[in-house]
């Protein structure tokens, strides 16, 4: 169920102050673009942002798994703030807009979708198994895209709004390494769990390639990698270059049977 | 494509703490527009793509007629360095 996002509270608003008293880097002034290219600008931030915000709710439900899992303190509370990151990406989204003269409203998706269960696993391992899909998967390829892109993109708004999104997301993809670390003494003596983490991976792998290497990319053109538009050729080849030689490899290297998964992923049922 | 962006994200793995990073499968990612990129068949970029309201950026979606832009089905990951993307659930059998 989609609903447009609500405005932004005023200055006059006590939690609007509150909000905005975590100061975030001011964004220099936006150029001036051909309609045609703004028109793709503002289709392409007002698509972040619904994005953003749904992050954010798959963050905050990863908290109450955390705790579950009996996760030290500090672990649940940067996840929050992870989930916090992500509703302040969508205001950034926002002000982007704003600045390129787009107001009006961004359809977010209302409900919840549930994070996954995956019934009959221990609480741990739940939440191990949506930490790696989440950050060390999924935010790790972002982060490389991220990079790609500040790289090409000479336009000064653009470059500080996607630097200013990539300060972020580098914790974002380094959590679930951070934490994988902390657990290996754990991993390391259960090899019931490497193998079970091993068979979710091949699943994981093959719905993140779905989700992640455009099946059809088709390249951008100059006027739009200049302004950090994403380009969809590069994706594809950044989504096999970070999963072979940074993904798996790390997941290789605290025990979990990673590259075999990867050789062998599968959209179909996979057997536990 | 961008080296640096893959060394980054492994500068970000070391400093996570995890020790003894292999060197990758060493294929360097590079999946040439037309051939078959790990298990999936891409049509050679830039090739137009037939019917159906594109995407702006990938026509992933939208390359059979009719088909809503993945815009409209909100399944836009493909195009948008944003994460977290939602885990597949898998229960034990
Ligand atoms: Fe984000
Ligand atoms: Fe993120």
């Amino acid at each position: 169920m989609k609903a447009p996002l609500p405005p932004p509270l005023p200055a006059t608003s006590p939690l609007g102050r509150a909000f905005r008293e975590r100061r975030v880097a001011p964004l220099p002034p936006p150029g001036t673009y051909p309609d045609a290219l703004r028109a793709r600008l503002c289709e392409a931030w007002r698509g972040r942002l619904a994005l953003e915000y749904r992050s954010s709710a798959l963050f905050m439900q990863l908290g109450p798994q955390l705790v579950e899992a009996h996760a030290p303190l500090e672990v649940t509370t940067v996840m929050l703030e992870m989930a916090q990151d992500e509703l302040r990406h969508a205001d950034g989204c926002r002000e982007v807009l704003a600045a390129l003269g787009d107001t009006s409203a961004v359809e977010v998706e209302r409900s919840v979708t549930p994070l996954a269960t995956h019934r009959g696993v221990s609480a741990e391992e739940r939440a191990l198994r949506n930490v790696i899909y989440t950050t060390c998967c999924s935010e790790l390829v972002a982060c490389a895209r991220f990079v790609a892109t500040l790289e090409r993109t000479t336009d000064p708004f653009f470059h500080a709004a996607i630097t200013r999104l990539l300060e972020d997301e580098r914790l974002h993809g380094q959590f679930g390494f951070q934490y994988l670390a902390m657990v290996t003494p754990w991993l390391e003596r259960d090899a019931e769990v490497r193998e079970r983490l091993g068979q979710y991976l091949r699943l994981g792998f093959a719905v993140l390639e779905r989700e992640l290497a455009p099946a059809h990319p088709r390249p951008l053109d100059d006027e739009a990698r200049a302004v950090g538009l994403e380009c969809p050729v590069e994706a594809r080849e950044l989504f096999y270059a970070t999963l072979e030689d940074a993904v798996v490899p790390a997941l290789e290297a605290v025990g979990l049977r990673a590259e075999q998964a990867w050789k062998h992923r599968a959209l179909a049922e996979v057997t536990t | 494509m961008s080296k640096r962006s893959v060394q980054f994200a492994r500068a970000l793995i070391v400093a996570s703490g995890i020790v003894g990073l292999g060197a990758g499968c060493g294929r360097g990612g590079v999946v040439e527009p037309g051939s078959d990129g790990g298990g999936v068949a891409v049509v050679d970029a830039g090739a137009p793509i037939d019917g159906g309201l594109a995407c702006i950026q990938c026509d992933c979606l939208s390359a059979d007629a009719g088909k809503p832009s993945c815009f409209d089905v909100g399944r836009s990951e493909c195009c948008f360095a944003v994460g977290p993307l939602p885990p597949p659930d898998l229960p034990l059998a």
